[in-house]
């Protein structure tokens, strides 16, 4: 199977860590969170 | 780290949506419409992601990531009804943050096309329909036809003729005067079975000769190849030999 890398251009060299944190803060809060306040909506 | 746990990394970003799984039984019990809409529909969309980026093909990860922020978008939008631009924003956010995790995740390339099917050259093509007629009349009429078996096993010996002859666009000319002859022939004499002629007694050797000259035919055209094939390693061995000597 040959392995495409799919690169980003806006983000291309972020370190790994750095990407992850800024990942799962990002989905945390727009996901996340939203998902969480439906709970208190009507 | 490359492409490490990809499959549990997707299904973890999926389950950022697990509180819609909890709104769905507040929504159906205090009866809140929207708001079980929005959830369900985050869900569906966040499985739909999920499914996509597992299947790994080339672009599979960009659209799950977009259907990620879709889903994002419209729980905020419909589910916590938040102003529309900041909705869309959270989409948008969402979609960076799914980018940004499952960039790193190796995609597969897309399966290869089917491989086309083999061209019969033009000059062929008229024989090659008329062994597909010839054999549809076989199928059909041949319990009641007298030898059949032979029948079939003739054209079945002039279909190989042909198919050996399509990577041969040099030798047409010849073989397929060959062929033109038996399948007029072979026409004929269908005919005047089906008409419910009685076969001579000479029919049944006359087909087995068809069948074995078109089998001469593809040996003939064999053993041109290996001919044409030996000159070539000795042309190559003498210019080896002149050469590096």
């Amino acid at each position: 199977m040959t392995q495409v890398a799919a690169r980003l251009p806006l983000w291309p060299q972020l370190p790994l860590a750095l990407r992850y944190m800024l990942g799962f803060g990002l989905l945390f809060l727009c996901l996340w969170l939203p998902a969480f306040a439906t709970l208190f909506r009507r | 780290m490359r492409g490490r746990f990809a499959g549990l990394r997707v299904w973890l970003l999926v389950g950022f949506g697990w509180p819609l799984l909890l709104k769905l039984p507040i929504g159906v019990l205090f009866g809140q419409g929207v708001g079980l809409l929005a959830a369900m529909l985050g869900i569906g969309l966040l499985v739909l992601a999920g499914l996509r980026m597992q299947r790994g093909q080339a672009g599979d990860m960009r659209r799950g990531a977009v259907l990620f922020g879709v889903a994002a978008g419209l729980v905020a939008g419909l589910g916590v009804q938040l102003w529309p631009p900041i909705a869309v924003a959270l989409g948008f956010g969402a979609w960076a943050g799914v980018r940004l995790l499952t960039d790193d995740i190796p995609e597969a390339e897309a399966p290869p096309p089917p491989p086309e099917p083999i061209a019969v050259p033009a000059p062929l093509q008229e024989a090659e329909d008329r062994l597909a007629a010839l054999r549809a009349r076989m199928v059909w009429g041949a319990p009641v036809l007298p030898l059949a078996p032979q029948l079939r096993v003739t054209v079945e010996a002039l279909e190989r003729l042909l198919r050996d002859m399509i990577p041969r666009p040099e030798r047409i000319p010849e073989a397929r005067r060959f062929l033109a002859m038996q399948l007029d022939g072979l026409d004929r004499i269908l005919v005047r079975l089906e008409a419910g002629a009685e076969p001579p007694a000479s029919l049944a050797p006359l087909l087995d000769g068809i069948a074995n000259a078109a089998d001469e035919w593809r040996a003939r055209m064999r053993a041109a190849e290996t001919e044409a094939l030996d000159i070539q390693v000795k042309v190559m061995a003498e210019r080896l030999r002149e050469g590096g000597g």
